[in-house]
C-alpha cells in the first residue's frame, strides 16, 4: 500500500505554509497617501519661533512605481544670534537688512514700515545677554519631487528633485538613485547622486568678509554655491523580526558658506575696542567659512520587531569634514502599539560634535587681528562664531501620540524638548574686562510640537 | 454571468458574491456594516481576478501561456509562479507522481461530457509521451519544459486562491469570514456568537440526510466526481485521471470532502483520496485527517 506513511500530510502542511508564508500580495496598496501636519517650533529666550505647515501627497501605480510631492511653507520670526560676544558692557549695532528695510521705507515713504522698522534697524542689547538680531524674520516655501520606479530583475531607480526659495536664498536639487534587491528581496544594494545649487542674496548686499561689520562694505548683491553628495548603502533583512540598514556618503560642497549676518567681536586682552573706521561702535568683523567643505558620513540603523506590534529603531551616525567638525548622532524610537488603533512613541536622540578649526567665540589682537593706529589687518583666514560651528552635546526627549480615525485615516501629535549643553575650552580672559565671567557660548534649548493627520483613499 | 459583484445584508451577516473561475465566488463575512463588507469584498475580487488572469489556462497573455507556448525553451518566472511551482513538485514528489500539473493534455483526449467517448489506449499511450514532471527542468527562477508538455494549475488554482483571499482580508479585518469559491472553502473564525460557520455538504440523492460541517477556522474542499464522469458499458468513469496511466481512478468514492487547516491542504488531501481509489478512506485515516466520503 502506498502513501500510507503519514509523512505525506506533515509535508503537505510544510509545502502550503512555504506557498501561503509570503506576505498577502496586497494589490488593494495601490492609491493615494495624504499627510498633512503643522509644526510649531520654539527656542527659549525670545529666539526663533517659526509655524510651518507641510503637506505631503503620494501615490503608488499598478506597476509599483510610485510619485510623491511635498510642499512646505514656513515661517520664521524671532530672535537670531547675530555672533557677537555677550559682554559686561551695552552693545549696539545696527542691521544691515534692518538698514536697507528702513531705507526702502523712507523711500517709498511708507510711514507704517518706518514705524515698524525704526527702531529694528538699530539695537542695543544689554550687559550679559546674548546679541540677538531681532530683525529676523523669514518665510520660505520648499517644493520637492519624487519618482520611483521598479524594473527588470529588482532594480529600482528613483529621480527627484527640490526647490525652495527665502527672502534671501534660493535652492535648486535634484537627485538620483538606483538600488536592486538580492537573495529574494533581503538583502538590498543602493548607490545615488545628490547636486544642489544654491543662491544667496542677503539683504543690504553682500558684506566684504572679515572687514569691520559697521562700515557695511558690501562686494556685489549675491554668491552662489553647489553640493555634490553621493552615496552607497545596503539594507538586509536579518531576521523575520530585524532588518539592518548601513551606508556611506560623501559631500563636497563649494562656493560661498558665509553666513552674511554674522559676525565676530574683535578683544583686545578681553575688552571690546572700537572700531577705527566707525567710532560710534565697537569693532566686530564679519565672519567667514572656507569655500570648500568635505564631509564624509557613516550610517547605522537597525529596526527591530518586538512582541506582536511593537518596534525598536536605533541609529547611529558619524559625520567628520575638513572643517574640522566630527559629529556623533545616537537616535531611540521606540514604536509601542497600545490598542489597534492608538500608539505612543518615545523619543530618544543624543548629538554631540566638536568645534570647527576656525570657530572661535571671538578674535584676539595679538594672535588674530593686529591693530596698528587706524589699520585691522586680519591675520586668520577663516572665523566664525557661530554656535552651530561650536563644540556642544544635546539632548532630545520627545513623545508622539497616534490616533487611528478609521481604517484611512491616523492623527498624530508629537512634542519633543532639546536642549544644548556647551562642549567649548573656555577662552581665558583677564579679570575685570568686558569678557570676563560673561557666556562664551549660547546653549540653545527648544521645543517643538507637530500635529498631523493622515488619509489614505 | 454579467453582474459583477453583489452584497447582501443578512440579520447578523454580510455576503458578497462575484463570479470568478468558472463558478461562484461567496465571501460570508461577520458584520453588520455593509460598507465594510462592500470593501472586502472588492479587495477579494481584485485579488481574485489577479490569480484567475495570471494562472488560467484560458488565456494567451499570462505566464501559463508563455510557458506553454515555450516550445523547448526556458521560461523565467516571478517569485509567485516559482513558488506553485516548488509546491506542485514537492505535491509530486510526496504523492508518488499521482498528483502532476503537467497532465492537463490528458483532457485533449477525455471529455467528460456524460457521453459515452472512451478514448482509445493508444490515444491514451501516445499522450504518455508528453507527461511527467520527472521530463520537466525546473531550477528557480528557470523552468523549461520539453516540446509538446503544458502545465495547468487548475488543479490547486482554486484552493490557491481561495487561501490567498482568506489571508488577505485577515490582514486587513480581523473577524470572523467564509470564502468559498464553488465549494472550496476557508473560515477564520470564530464569530462574534463564539460559533464557527454551518456548511452543508451537498447530497447524492435527495432522500439523504443533509450533513452539515461547523467549521470555525481552516479549509474545506471536496473532490468527487457526480457532475463529470463518462459512462460505458454499465462502468463510469470518474474525471479523477492517474497521470501515471493517463486513466481514470477505478473505485473512487462518489465524492470525499476533507477539512484540514488550509484550503489548499484540504484540496490536495481530497484530490489524493481520490486517487487512491477504493484506498481512499484508508489513506485519510492514515493521514489523520477529518473527512466524509459518499460511495
Amino acid at each position: 500500500m502506498q502513501l500510507t506513511d503519514k509523512k505525506l500530510s506533515v509535508g503537505l502542511a510544510l509545502a502550503t505554509s512555504t506557498l501561503l508564508g509570503t506576505a498577502p500580495q496586497v494589490n488593494a496598496e495601490q492609491g493615494w497617501q495624504a499627510d498633512t501636519a503643522v509644526l510649531f517650533y520654539s527656542e527659549a529666550d525670545d529666539r526663533v519661533q517659526a509655524v510651518e505647515p507641510a503637506l505631503n501627497l503620494s501615490k503608488t501605480f499598478a506597476d509599483e512605481s510610485s510619485a510623491s510631492v511635498r510642499i512646505v511653507y514656513d515661517a520664521l520670526t524671532g530672535a537670531s544670534p547675530n555672533g557677537a560676544a555677550v559682554a559686561g558692557v551695552p552693545q549696539t549695532f545696527t542691521s544691515a537688512s534692518g538698514l536697507a528695510r528702513l531705507e526702502q521705507a523712507e523711500e517709498d515713504d511708507d510711514e507704517d514700515e518706518i514705524e515698524e522698522y525704526g527702531d529694528r534697524a538699530s539695537y542695543t542689547i544689554a550687559p550679559g545677554d546674548v546679541p540677538l538680531d531681532e530683525s529676523f524674520e523669514d518665510t520660505r516655501t520648499t517644493l520637492s519631487g519624487s519618482w520611483s520606479k521598479p524594473f527588470g530583475n529588482g532594480y529600482t531607480s528613483t529621480l527627484g528633485g527640490a526647490w525652495s526659495t527665502e527672502g534671501d536664498f534660493t535652492s535648486y536639487s535634484v537627485n538620483g538613485a538606483l538600488a536592486k534587491d538580492f537573495n529574494g528581496n533581503n538583502t538590498t544594494l543602493s548607490a545615488g547622486v545628490n547636486l544642489e545649487f544654491d543662491t544667496v542674496t542677503p539683504n543690504g548686499g553682500m558684506p566684504v568678509p572679515l572687514t569691520s561689520y559697521a562700515s557695511h562694505n558690501t562686494s556685489g548683491t549675491s554668491d552662489t554655491k553647489q553640493v555634490t553628495d553621493v552615496i552607497a548603502g545596503v539594507t538586509q533583512v536579518i531576521s523575520r523580526r530585524w532588518i539592518m540598514q548601513f551606508n556611506a556618503s560623501l559631500s563636497q560642497s563649494s562656493g560661498h558658506h558665509d553666513d552674511p549676518y554674522k559676525f565676530l567681536t574683535v578683544a583686545d586682552n578681553g575688552n571690546l575696542i572700537t572700531d577705527p573706521d566707525n567710532p560710534d561702535s565697537y569693532l566686530y568683523l564679519v565672519e567667514h567659512r572656507p569655500e570648500d567643505r568635505q564631509k564624509i558620513s557613516l550610517y547605522w540603523q537597525n529596526k527591530v520587531a518586538i512582541g506582536s506590534s511593537d518596534a525598536i529603531d536605533i541609529g547611529y551616525r558619524y559625520m567628520t569634514d575638513d572643517w574640522g567638525v566630527d559629529s556623533s548622532t545616537l537616535d531611540l524610537t521606540y514604536h509601542w502599539q497600545l490598542t489597534d488603533g492608538l500608539y505612543l512613541e518615545p523619543h530618544y536622540r543624543y548629538y554631540e560634535q566638536s568645534a570647527a578649526d576656525f570657530y572661535t567665540p571671538f578674535l584676539q589682537t595679538g594672535s588674530d587681528v593686529q591693530i596698528s593706529g587706524n589699520d585691522v589687518t586680519v591675520l586668520t583666514d577663516y572665523a566664525s562664531s557661530d554656535p552651530r560651528l561650536g563644540a556642544f552635546s544635546a539632548n532630545t526627549l520627545g513623545l508622539k501620540l497616534g490616533l487611528a480615525l478609521s481604517r484611512h485615516q491616523e492623527m498624530n501629535l508629537r512634542v519633543e524638548q532639546y536642549q544644548q549643553t556647551d562642549q567649548n575650552s573656555r577662552v581665558a580672559v583677564p579679570a575685570g574686562s568686558h569678557l570676563d565671567g560673561q557666556d562664551q557660548f549660547a546653549e540653545l534649548s527648544a521645543t517643538w510640537v507637530q500635529l498631523g493627520y493622515s488619509v489614505k483613499w | 454571468m454579467d453582474y459583477r459583484l453583489q452584497l447582501t445584508q443578512m440579520p447578523d451577516y454580510c455576503r458578497i458574491s462575484y463570479p470568478a473561475m468558472a463558478s461562484i465566488c461567496e465571501l460570508l463575512i461577520d458584520t453588520d456594516n455593509p460598507s465594510l463588507a462592500l470593501e472586502l469584498g472588492e479587495l477579494a475580487r481584485e485579488e481574485t481576478q489577479r490569480i484567475e488572469h495570471k494562472f488560467s489556462r484560458y488565456r494567451d497573455d499570462n505566464i501559463v501561456a508563455r510557458i506553454n507556448s515555450a516550445e523547448g525553451q526556458a521560461v523565467s518566472v516571478d517569485d509567485e509562479t516559482a513558488s506553485l511551482l516548488d509546491f506542485a513538485e514537492t505535491l509530486w514528489k510526496l504523492s508518488e507522481g499521482r498528483f502532476d500539473i503537467t497532465s492537463g493534455v490528458l483532457r485533449q483526449i477525455w471529455h467528460f461530457d456524460t457521453s459515452g467517448n472512451v478514448p482509445s489506449p493508444e490515444q491514451v499511450s501516445a499522450l504518455l509521451d508528453r507527461i511527467g514532471w520527472a521530463k520537466v527542468r525546473w531550477q528557480a527562477p528557470k523552468l523549461t519544459l520539453a516540446a509538446g508538455m503544458e502545465i495547468d494549475f487548475g488543479g490547486i488554482g482554486k484552493e490557491y486562491a481561495v487561501d490567498k483571499v482568506g489571508d488577505l482580508l485577515r490582514h486587513e479585518w480581523d473577524g470572523a469570514l467564509l470564502v468559498n469559491f464553488g465549494g472550496d472553502l476557508r473560515a477564520t473564525g470564530p464569530r462574534q456568537n463564539g460559533k464557527g460557520w454551518q456548511i452543508g455538504i451537498e447530497k447524492i440523492h435527495n432522500t439523504d440526510p443533509q450533513t452539515f460541517i461547523e467549521l470555525t477556522d481552516g479549509g474545506l474542499a471536496t473532490s468527487g466526481d457526480q457532475k463529470r464522469f463518462l459512462e460505458k458499458d454499465g462502468q463510469r468513469y470518474c474525471h479523477i485521471l492517474d497521470p501515471r496511466t493517463g486513466w481514470p481512478v477505478s473505485n473512487a468514492p462518489h465524492s470525499v470532502t476533507t477539512v484540514a487547516p488550509t484550503c489548499l491542504q484540504a484540496g490536495m488531501l481530497s484530490s489524493l483520496a481520490m486517487l487512491m481509489g477504493s484506498d481512499a478512506e484508508a489513506f485519510l485515516d492514515e493521514q489523520d485527517v477529518r473527512y466524509w466520503s459518499l460511495r
